[in-house]
């Protein structure tokens, strides 16, 4: 299934990164897994725009799923969690043009201190919506191969992101901003290993 | 287990079986994991019509489910009247909903299930409801589905003239789908889907079976447009294509505004840019739209090698010819857009294949051991050769590799290959070693 389960700004401080707005497509989960995955997507993309240095893109695929960031020079980011059938050119695009568009909408001078209440961008759901179906948006937008000079860094795990010693599962328990609930759903996610769950 | 978590089980167990009874709009099962019971709480969840145990519990509620099942209703029969009583039925009922809730893959107790509804105590329209909380959370449930065909043929030879058939089927297309959606690659929900138009095509019932072809084919046609690695579900793509190859001219004209195409356009747009240069017939896109079938086939397939005097069906032919071109060209899109899906390069596969069948089958040939022989026509079985596969010459082989269609497929194909070579995979290089060597193109490529 090509979909975009999230797409988020975020903005890079100085050690660790914040996020500006965010919006999840979460139909796909079953009921009582949503709040979990949605903290977890959100964890996710926090640790990867801190892991990200700043005027760089990374791919990133974990299992069936994809991670496109991008961290601009001015600190600015944008993540968007996908299916690995998800054309990264695409998604790169997209998360180009939010950032242009975010950029032009709030001041910088706020980033350093907002937060997802104090920022004022809606549009993202509707990206969201839209991006659904990359074939369409892509057309409409008419950007085919603009990407700018930025190369994409590719990883295979999100193992290879972390920097070394670095486990995600010490990270995952360290971490205040997921529940209890998260925590326990992440472990019986690694026990089953989500692509043998039959 | 210790005796004091009978009585919780037991009360979970009467839990679950009153949420089951209670709402009908239940649509979604899962285990939630929760490892420790913090809150003395019934680990029950219902919340929009979802429901949840919390997977503390399972363990006990599962050994105490099974255990009890398979001791107290599974054992064999010492007597031929194994009919179980009216306050037993409740029993088993609840013991195999909540063992069947959390382990779906045991054929024992579907197969009770069966004895029940057998018996008439259970009611089949109930299970089916059934199966698809097990499905919500195991997709991929080869019992369930199992259960659910024992069910629909059941339903179906009960009463052919029912009214709800429709529904019945669109119920069931549902259920596919979600199952579909939860899990990519599942076969076992495409083959299910596969086994409800083959039983309904083979039922004589008053139903309009074209106009199920056509919608299975445009939606296939849509889902493997969004679900570029999932060769199962190409494969039912695949499947409908098929279907569709013997529409009636009403029905073609319904495909045609279904899918919103013109397939004769897409078909000459196609054969005009791949035209032979060199070739003596000069034709362009305007003269070919107005060619009728038979004239626009003779073109592209002047020759042909019957020997009997069998009418072609001209209309049928172009038809066919017409859609697989159709799904060519849907196909060099995806694979322009979505790169490095190997799935894509199969169904291409797939659908060459079936072109250069066609042109076989046409000029009364087929490949047999890796060489063309001839065969005779199935129509009137003319076999002037008296024998059942001849060789047939150098010359025959060319002229059949000279004719336009066939150039025409090769060149694009060619123009594909070499476009996609860039990509940085070899899946391009692979479809050009399939049609060298499998299709047996080594000497034309």
């Amino acid at each position: 299934m090509v979909r975009v389960y999230s797409l988020a700004i975020l903005y890079k401080g100085v050690n660790s990164a914040t996020t500006l707005k965010a919006a999840y497509d979460l139909q796909s989960f079953s009921f009582f897994q949503r709040t979990s995955v949605q903290e977890f997507m959100s964890f996710v993309s926090k640790t990867m725009v801190e892991r990200t240095q700043p005027a760089s893109r990374q791919s990133v695929k974990e299992g069936e799923y994809m991670v496109q960031v991008y961290v601009r020079a001015d600190n600015l980011a944008g993540i968007l969690i996908s299916d690995h059938e998800y054309p990264n050119r695409v998604a790169h695009t997209l998360i180009t043009k939010l950032l242009d568009e975010f950029s032009a909408k709030v001041p910088a001078d706020t980033w350093a201190t907002a937060n997802e209440t104090t920022v004022d961008f809606p549009v993202l759901p509707q990206y969201l919506a839209k991006y659904q179906n990359p074939r369409e948006a892509d057309a409409l937008t008419k950007i085919q191969n603009d990407l700018d000079e930025t190369k994409i860094i590719l990883h295979d795990t999100i193992k290879a992101v972390l920097e070394r010693g670095e486990k995600l599962d010490d990270l995952v328990a360290k971490s205040d901003d997921l529940s209890m609930h998260s925590k326990a759903f992440y472990k019986t996610a690694r026990k089953t290993n989500s692509c043998c769950n039959f | 287990m210790d005796e004091d978590n009978f009585a919780l089980v037991e009360k979970i167990i009467k839990d679950l079986h009153n949420v089951l009874a209670k709402i009908p709009d239940l649509y979604a099962f899962d285990v939630v994991p929760v490892e420790v019971n913090y809150q003395n709480k019934s680990p029950v969840l219902h919340l929009e019509n979802c429901l949840g145990l919390e997977s503390w519990c399972v363990k006990h509620v599962y050994m105490y489910c099974y255990s009890e099942l398979m001791n107290k209703f599974c054992v064999k029969p010492k007597k031929i009247n194994n009919r179980i009583s009216t306050v037993d039925f409740d029993r088993v009922i609840r013991l195999l909903n909540v063992t069947l809730l959390l382990n779906p893959e045991i054929s024992t107790l579907w197969n009770k299930r069966r004895d029940l509804v057998l018996q008439s105590s259970l009611n089949k329209n109930n299970e089916l409801h059934f199966t698809r909380l097990i499905l919500s959370r195991k997709p991929k449930s080869n019992e369930a589905f199992g259960y659910r065909r024992w069910l629909l043929k059941s339903i179906l030879q009960d009463d052919h003239q029912n009214n709800s058939i429709e529904t019945l089927i669109n119920d069931e297309l549902i259920i596919c789908n979600l199952a579909s959606d939860k899990s990519p690659n599942n076969y076992h929900s495409w083959n299910h889907r596969m086994w409800l138009l083959n039983t309904l095509r083979n039922m004589t019932i008053n139903f309009d079976i074209n106009s199920l072809y056509i919608k299975e084919y445009h939606f296939s046609e849509k889902w493997t447009a969004k679900h570029v690695s999932d060769f199962s579900c190409f494969h039912y793509h695949e499947f409908c294509l098929k279907n569709i190859y013997d529409l009636s001219d009403k029905d073609w004209k319904i495909l045609e505004s279904t899918l919103n195409t013109n397939f004769r356009e897409v078909f000459v747009r196609f054969l005009a840019s791949n035209f032979p240069k060199d070739s003596t017939v000069q034709a362009s896109e305007e003269n070919l739209l107005m060619y009728s079938e038979k004239n626009i086939m003779s073109l592209l397939l002047a020759y042909s090698n019957r020997n009997c005097n069998c009418e072609v069906n001209y209309v049928k032919l172009c038809r066919k010819i017409e859609i697989l071109f159709h799904a060519l060209v849907a196909n060099d899109e995806l694979i322009r857009f979505y790169k490095y899906h190997e799935t894509l390069w199969y169904y291409r596969r797939f659908l060459i294949h079936e072109i250069i069948i066609i042109m076989y089958d046409h000029f009364g040939l087929v490949r047999h051991k890796g060489a063309l022989t001839k065969i005779s026509c199935k129509n009137c079985n003319f076999d002037e050769l008296r024998q059942k596969q001849a060789k047939i010459g150098r010359y025959d082989v060319n002229r059949i590799y000279t004719c336009i269609l066939f150039n025409v497929v090769l060149t694009h194909e060619k123009k594909i290959i070499n476009e996609r070579r860039m990509d940085g995979d070899n899946y391009a290089d692979r479809h050009e070693n399939y049609l060298k060597f499998v299709e047996g193109l080594n000497n034309v490529i």
